[in-house]
């Protein structure tokens, strides 16, 4: 096959995988915003947020660095191939859970909690079948429509004089925004699923660092512009009194009741996003799996051992409140610098001794 | 080795009895053995009666070689007997000289002469296949109001004609290959050389090549050797009736797959746009096309998820309809002693079995059976109270959005997608039914077709020809499409 062609079909799938990315971030920004931004920083959610679209920007042109070192076989290298998908996974977890905290405060309100948790990681299971290309096809050709259709939804919602929400700009002070804006820096953490280093297609031309940042730093942005909506929507005293993180995320829409049609594209579109990225995490989260036991990856145990594992947290978090998981979400800095670290780092350091 | 039953041996009269034996001859009353006088030495033919033209052997075979004079070919070694004989009395075009026997009654059964000579061990195979077969005729299930009426028959080598006659380049070529196990089929490749890429066309002969199954394939055991994932509900290669489009096919850099015996050719590979085009979007104007496609994908969404949407609002999510609405559904619905899910699949089940009654009804019986199904029993069943009214509406444009389709195979497909989508929607309301067509777009987007994605262009993106997703006009269509190997 031609270089050219080779490199063309490289470039695809790696847009396509900083798609899946983006979708991912801006999916978790958006969740976690809601769930801790937004009580700490009420209209100034959006500003506790832009630190973790910065953070996802760098943490993607990062990746871009230290890529093929993970699972080659080492000891070490497995085991940063394990904390990536032990990140994923989390990451997946928090989406998950928000997503079946949304649905039972939203479309099924009558559903049991564990019958909605067990409702959606099944599908996502399903969709996670075909490996990590479809998923990240599917977030390129909704690259688009996911961030259209949701502005297109919110300028349809809102009402009238509602830009007057957005002050004061820093909402409760600095000093809560700051504490929001750092517990958000997780958020960010989908961004390193751009450390995998991909299928034989994908094997050609790599990008440049700014290919992967712009793309994950503007789905980020998008997660953070829709934390705008707290502020847009409704009095931010009555958020605050939202204990529910699932009424967090459906953003008290006041213009639900008059316009049900748009609430409910609005509702959908969420809902893509959530699904799309939780996808995309466990697919991540199942090839960093296989990197660290390769025997594994044929028969596909490596996906059945990361859902049951998903399975379980959500069933233990539906006992204990999905609030849980959103508060256990800065666990997952913690192996971060582990993972960013380069291979080339390492050999001098194991050359110096 | 004479007496070898693989390789042919110098003895005519040992040829000529593994050769009866292979074929069952006396008994088998279809063989046909002539031995006679050619020249110096004495030769024989053997054919399949029926299956050669009888005419031709007579004439261009049996009798320049009968009347060669008595010593012509004394001087010439026997082993080159056979070749003698082509050079200097046998005006037959097509042949080719073979020496294994396995080859030789394969190509006899096929419909071909073969010519053996006493003292040669090689034999010589001549095309004068003469077989009854159906004229071209026009296409069933790909009308068009505007161009061609041709569509292709049973017959490989009419059907190749066909294709030549359209597509005049040098660089068109024909691939014989032979798949199936102890029944061969013969089928043909067909490919632009330097436009078709090299390693599709490798993966498709091999996939081909690999099959031993041991009975007659047709165009869609064909599909299913090719494709790449036999579990999908939707076709991955797109097959066709009209000439016009298997040649729109080669130009575009795909290769046609013809099988001897089936009146349609394969084209691969293809993307899941290509299912959805029709003769109709190339022969008339490029807004008219452009138009028909938005039609046809507004018909797959409406086929697709208009069941299960009416459901997921009856049941979960009810406040979506005016209260007017709301009244006027709740009302009709109050005498339907069924649950709605059931009268939803009872209804769409009823529709499909009307289709498929329609298509397997002869003649005219199949016309009046739209009119007694559709006004009668649809009418009756309101009326006796078993379905609701605005169901009946649903289930009937979602069927019509179906017909849409072009592509019988995807149509089914989509159908059966639809009855998922349709228990979803009972099940979870739209949680649900977002959740599994976000399965069912993963693994649609995740498939391949002979090695190029399905839902290429779109994604991933791919540059080329600009008549994939929308007809755009000719002058900006200036690449072929993506799977090509030249994008000029």
């Amino acid at each position: 096959m031609p270089r050219n062609m080779n490199n063309q079909r490289a470039l695809a799938a790696w847009r396509a995988r900083a798609c899946a990315a983006a979708v991912a971030c801006g999916a978790q920004i958006f969740c976690l915003g809601a769930g801790i931004a937004v009580p700490l920083g009420l209209n100034a959610a959006w500003l506790c947020a832009l630190p973790a679209v910065m953070l996802a920007a760098l943490l993607a042109a990062r990746a871009r660095g230290v890529r093929a070192s993970l699972g080659a076989g080492r000891n070490m290298e497995r085991l940063r191939a394990l904390l990536l998908c032990a990140v994923m996974l989390f990451s997946c977890l928090l989406l998950l859970a928000a997503c079946v905290s949304l649905c039972t405060q939203t479309l099924l309100s009558h559903a049991r909690v564990i019958h909605c948790a067990a409702l959606t990681l099944l599908f996502i299971l399903l969709a996670a079948i075909p490996r990590m290309e479809g998923v990240c096809r599917l977030c390129f050709a909704l690259r688009l429509f996911l961030p259209a259709g949701l502005l297109l939804c919110m300028l349809t919602l809102l009402p009238r004089g509602a830009v007057s929400g957005l002050f004061p700009l820093l909402g409760t002070g600095a000093g809560p925004v700051s504490l929001g804006a750092l517990c958000m820096l997780p958020a960010a953490a989908p961004a390193l699923m751009l450390l995998l280093p991909g299928g034989e297609k994908d094997a050609g031309m790599l990008p440049r660092p700014g290919f992967f940042a712009l793309r994950a730093g503007l789905g980020a942005l998008c997660g953070a512009g829709l934390l705008l909506l707290p502020a847009l929507f409704s009095g931010y005293e009555a958020l605050r009194t939202q204990s529910v993180w699932g009424a967090r995320l459906r953003l008290s829409a006041v213009g639900g009741g008059q316009k049900p049609l748009w609430h409910m594209a609005l509702l959908l579109t969420q809902f893509a996003a959530m699904t799309l990225g939780a996808c995309a995490l466990l697919c991540a989260a199942e090839e960093a799996f296989s990197l660290a036991f390769p025997r594994l990856q044929r028969r596909r145990s490596g996906l059945l051992i990361l859902a049951a594992l998903l399975m379980a947290g959500l069933r233990l978090f539906s006992g204990i409140g999905y609030e849980a998981a959103m508060y256990a979400a800065p666990l997952i800095a913690l192996p971060v610098p582990l993972l960013l670290l380069p291979a080339g780092k390492r050999k001098r350091k194991a050359a110096d001794r | 080795m004479c007496g070898d039953a693989i390789m042919l041996c110098p003895l005519l009269g040992r040829n000529l009895e593994i050769l009866r034996e292979r074929l069952g001859a006396p008994r088998n009353a279809d063989v046909l053995i002539r031995r006679f006088r050619s020249g110096a030495f004495e030769s024989a033919v053997v054919a399949i009666d029926g299956m050669v033209n009888a005419e031709r052997v007579n004439e261009n075979i049996l009798k320049p070689c009968m009347e060669l004079p008595e010593q012509e070919g004394e001087s010439i070694p026997p082993c080159e007997r056979v070749s003698f004989l082509m050079e200097r009395a046998v005006s037959v075009l097509p042949m080719k000289m073979k020496e294994n026997i396995d080859e030789l009654v394969a190509d006899a059964l096929g419909g071909q002469a073969v010519l053996l000579c006493e003292g040669c061990a090689v034999g010589c195979v001549m095309d004068v296949r003469g077989f009854e077969k159906r004229t071209i005729g026009r296409p069933e299930a790909e009308k068009v109001v505007l161009g061609p009426h041709e569509s292709f028959s049973e017959s490989i080598r009419t059907n190749i004609t066909l294709l030549r006659r359209i597509v005049q380049r040098e660089e068109l070529t024909t691939e014989f290959v032979t798949a199936g196990g102890a029944m061969k089929t013969r089928c043909a490749l067909l490919y632009l050389r330097g436009t078709a890429d090299e390693e599709m066309l490798t993966r498709v002969r091999r996939r081909i090549l690999a099959c031993s199954y041991d009975f007659p394939l047709t165009t869609g055991d064909v599909e299913h050797l090719v494709e790449e994932h036999p579990l999908a509900l939707i076709p991955q290669c797109v097959r066709t009736e009209r000439p016009d489009r298997a040649a729109s096919f080669l130009a575009e850099g795909q290769i046609v797959i013809l099988t001897d015996g089936s009146p349609d050719a394969l084209g691969a590979p293809a993307t899941i746009w290509h299912l959805l085009h029709t003769p109709d979007d190339a022969t008339l104007r490029w807004q008219v096309g452009t138009f028909l496609r938005a039609i046809r994908l507004i018909g797959v969404t409406i086929h697709l998820l208009l069941p299960g949407t009416y459901l997921s609002i009856l049941r979960f999510h009810p406040e979506l309809l005016s209260p007017m609405l709301l009244t006027s559904v709740y009302e009709t619905g109050s005498r339907v002693p069924i649950p709605v899910y059931l009268e939803a699949l009872l209804m769409t089940l009823a529709f499909d079995l009307i289709t498929e009654a329609g298509l397997r009804a002869p003649g005219a019986l199949g016309n009046a059976l739209g009119i007694v199904s559709g006004l009668i029993l649809g009418q009756s069943a309101v009326s006796a109270d078993i379905v609701s009214p605005l169901l009946l509406i649903v289930v009937a444009a979602s069927g019509l959005g179906g017909f849409c389709v072009p592509n019988y195979a995807l149509s089914v497909g989509l159908k059966i997608a639809q009855l998922f989508l349709l228990t979803c929607g009972a099940l979870g309301g739209f949680y649900a039914m977002g959740l599994c067509l976000l399965a069912l777009l993963c693994a649609v987007c995740a498939m391949n077709s002979a090695g190029s994605p399905l839902t290429a262009p779109l994604t991933p993106k791919r540059p080329g020809n600009r008549d994939i997703l929308l007809r755009m006009p000719m002058q900006h269509q200036k690449a072929r499409a993506f799977f090509a190997k030249k994008h000029e």
